[in-house]
C-alpha cells in the first residue's frame, strides 16, 4: 500500500499535468469575477453600506475571527477596490501563489460581509481561488516569466499543483453529484416533473411571465430525467476519452439552457470553464497552437 | 541499471509531501463529513464547522429542491381617512420584471432579487415556528386564526424585527421608483403563495390550491 502510494506521489511530482489548464482558469476566473464586480457596482451599496435600504447583518464569521465589522462596513469600498486590484495582480500571475492566497482571503471578507447575498457561482468561485492559491497556475498567461527553481523544490510545486487541480476535478464531480443525489429525493423530480415546476418559477425563468408554460410530456420527462441521469453519471464517464466528450458536451448544453432560459449567469460560466481541466496538457496545447496559427495566418493575409 | 531506477524514483521532501497529503486528506473527510453529517458534526466539533462554513459552502442543490409555488409580497395602501382600499403593488413581481428588463447585465436586480428572497425566507421560518408553537396550544382552530395569530407574534417579535424591517423599507423604495404619493396613506404587507399549475392532474399535489396568504401584517402609517 504505502508502495503504491509512494509511487503515486512520485509521478505527481515529475510535472504539473494540468499547466495550461490551471492557467486557463486563473485568468478565465480573474476576468469573470473583475466583470462581475464592476457590474455589481451599483448595488455594492445596497450589499455592504451602512446606508442601504436593506439592514443586513454579516456573517457570524466575523465574531469567531475578532474581526471588527462595522469597520468593514464603514470601508466596504477599499475592501472592493483591494479586491480588484489583486485580481488584475493574479490576472497577469503577479505575485503568485501568495498574492492568490490573500486574494482568496479577500474575496472571503466581502463574501462573509453580507450574509444574505450569495449564489452556488460565488460559492464556486471562492473554492476555486483557494485550491488556485496551491496550484502552479504561471506557466502561461502571465506578464512576467517564470524564474527557474531547484529540482526538488519543483517536484514539490508540482505535486501540490497536481493535488489542487485534482481537487477541483473532485469538487466539480462532487457538485453534480450532490445535485443529481438530491434530485433524485426530491418527489416532483423523481415523478419527472420537477423541471415544470423550474420552468414555472417566476424568479428565474424566463418563461413565467404570467402563463404557466406546459412542455410536452415527452420533452418535460426528457429533460428531467435527463438532468438526474447527466449529474448522477458525470462524475463516472468524464474521466473516459470515449464518453468525456460527449458528457461535457451535455454539461454545456445544460448550462447554455441554465444561461439563455433561467437567468442564471454566473454559475453556469464558472462551472463551464473549469471543464478545461478535463482535457490533457497535450490537447490543450494543441488547441493553443491552433489559435495561434489562425492569428499568424490571419496577420500574414492582412499584410 | 535497477539502482539508476531507484535514485530517480526519490521522493522530494518527504516529511513535506507527507503533511500536505494528510492536510488534504483532512480536508476532504472533514468537507464529507460536513455535507453529508452536518448536524452530527456540529455536536462534535462546532468550532472547525463554524471555522470551515467561514471559508466555503459546499450546498450542492442546484434546484433540487422543488416550489410548487410562486411567492407574491403585495404591498396594500389605504387612505387613512376613508379606510378604503387604495392601491396594491406586486413587490416580487417588480422585481422580477426589472431582472427581466436588464438581463443579462442584471447584477443589481439580481442582488435586491437575492436579498429579498432570503428575508422573505427568514419572515416564512419566522411564521413556521409561531404556527407549530399555536398548533401546539391550540389544537383544531381554522387556518384564519393561525394566520391571523401567527402574524402578529411575527410583528411583536422584537428579537427577529429585521426581516419585517427590511420588507417594509424594501415597499417603500418601490413607492418612491414608481413615484406614487404615499401622503395621508397607511399600507399593510401580505405575503402570498401563487400555486403553479401541474403539468397534469395525476402528477400534480395541489391542484385544487391557487393562492394561499401565508402572512399578513397590520395596517401602519408610510
Amino acid at each position: 500500500m504505502l508502495k503504491i502510494i509512494k509511487q503515486a506521489v512520485w509521478q505527481l511530482q515529475q510535472r504539473n499535468q494540468k499547466a495550461s489548464a490551471l492557467a486557463f482558469l486563473r485568468v478565465a476566473l480573474c476576468s469573470w469575477y473583475l466583470k462581475e464586480l464592476l457590474f455589481r457596482w451599483p448595488a455594492l451599496e445596497l450589499l455592504y453600506s451602512n446606508n442601504s435600504i436593506l439592514k443586513i447583518k454579516a456573517s457570524n464569521s466575523f465574531q469567531l475571527f475578532h474581526l471588527d465589522i462595522a469597520f468593514f462596513y464603514e470601508h466596504y469600498l477599499v475592501l472592493v477596490y483591494c479586491c480588484i486590484v489583486l485580481l488584475f495582480l493574479n490576472l497577469f500571475g503577479i505575485g503568485k501563489n501568495i498574492l492568490a492566497f490573500i486574494l482568496f482571503i479577500a474575496l472571503t471578507i466581502l463574501y462573509n460581509l453580507n450574509d444574505k447575498f450569495g449564489n452556488s457561482g460565488d460559492e464556486m468561485v471562492l473554492l476555486l481561488f483557494f485550491y488556485l492559491s496551491f496550484a502552479n497556475s504561471f506557466s502561461r498567461f502571465t506578464l512576467f516569466k517564470q524564474k527557474q527553481i531547484g529540482v526538488d523544490k519543483q517536484h514539490f510545486y508540482n505535486l501540490m499543483s497536481n493535488l489542487a487541480a485534482y481537487s477541483i476535478i473532485f469538487n466539480l464531480c462532487l457538485a453534480y453529484f450532490l445535485a443529481g443525489t438530491f434530485k433524485a429525493q426530491d418527489p416532483y423530480w423523481i415523478k419527472g416533473i420537477g423541471i415544470h415546476y423550474f420552468l414555472n418559477d417566476e424568479r428565474f425563468s424566463i418563461f413565467a411571465a404570467g402563463n404557466t408554460l406546459h412542455l410536452p410530456t415527452w420533452l418535460m420527462y426528457l429533460v428531467n430525467y435527463g438532468t438526474i441521469a447527466f449529474e448522477l453519471s458525470f462524475p463516472f464517464l468524464v474521466w473516459f476519452r470515449q464518453s468525456r466528450n460527449v458528457v461535457l458536451s451535455l454539461g454545456l448544453m445544460m448550462h447554455l439552457g441554465i444561461y439563455l432560459f433561467l437567468m442564471i449567469y454566473g454559475m453556469s460560466i464558472v462551472f463551464i470553464i473549469q471543464y478545461v481541466l478535463f482535457f490533457t496538457e497535450e490537447e490543450l496545447n494543441q488547441c493553443f497552437q491552433k489559435i495561434k496559427l489562425l492569428f499568424i495566418k490571419r496577420k500574414q493575409l492582412q499584410t | 541499471m535497477m539502482q539508476q531506477e531507484t535514485k530517480t524514483k526519490i521522493i522530494a521532501y518527504p516529511w513535506l509531501c507527507g503533511c500536505i497529503i494528510f492536510s488534504l486528506l483532512v480536508y476532504w473527510i472533514f468537507s464529507l463529513a460536513l455535507i453529508f453529517k452536518s448536524q452530527s458534526i456540529q455536536s462534535v466539533a462546532p468550532l472547525p464547522r463554524a471555522v470551515y462554513y467561514s471559508f466555503f459552502k459546499q450546498n450542492w442543490h442546484l434546484f433540487a429542491d422543488t416550489r410548487q409555488y410562486n411567492r407574491e409580497l403585495y404591498l396594500i395602501l389605504n387612505d387613512s381617512n376613508s379606510q378604503q382600499k387604495n392601491d396594491s403593488i406586486a413587490l416580487v413581481k417588480y422585481i422580477v420584471a426589472q431582472k427581466r428588463k436588464h438581463a443579462p447585465f442584471n447584477n443589481f436586480e439580481d442582488a435586491t432579487d437575492h436579498l429579498i428572497y432570503r428575508i422573505m425566507n427568514g419572515l416564512e421560518q419566522q411564521i413556521y415556528e409561531n404556527k407549530i408553537l399555536l398548533q401546539k396550544q391550540f389544537p383544531d382552530m381554522s387556518a384564519g386564526y393561525y394566520l391571523q395569530q401567527s402574524s402578529m407574534l411575527v410583528e411583536q417579535d422584537s428579537l427577529h424585527k429585521s426581516n419585517l424591517q427590511n420588507l417594509e423599507s424594501f415597499g417603500k423604495y418601490v413607492l418612491q421608483q414608481n413615484k406614487i404619493t404615499t401622503t395621508g396613506k397607511l399600507f399593510k404587507l401580505v405575503l402570498v403563495y401563487h400555486y403553479i399549475q401541474p403539468p397534469n392532474p395525476q402528477a400534480g399535489i395541489n391542484t385544487n390550491q391557487i393562492d394561499q396568504t401565508i402572512f399578513t401584517s397590520t395596517f401602519k402609517k408610510i
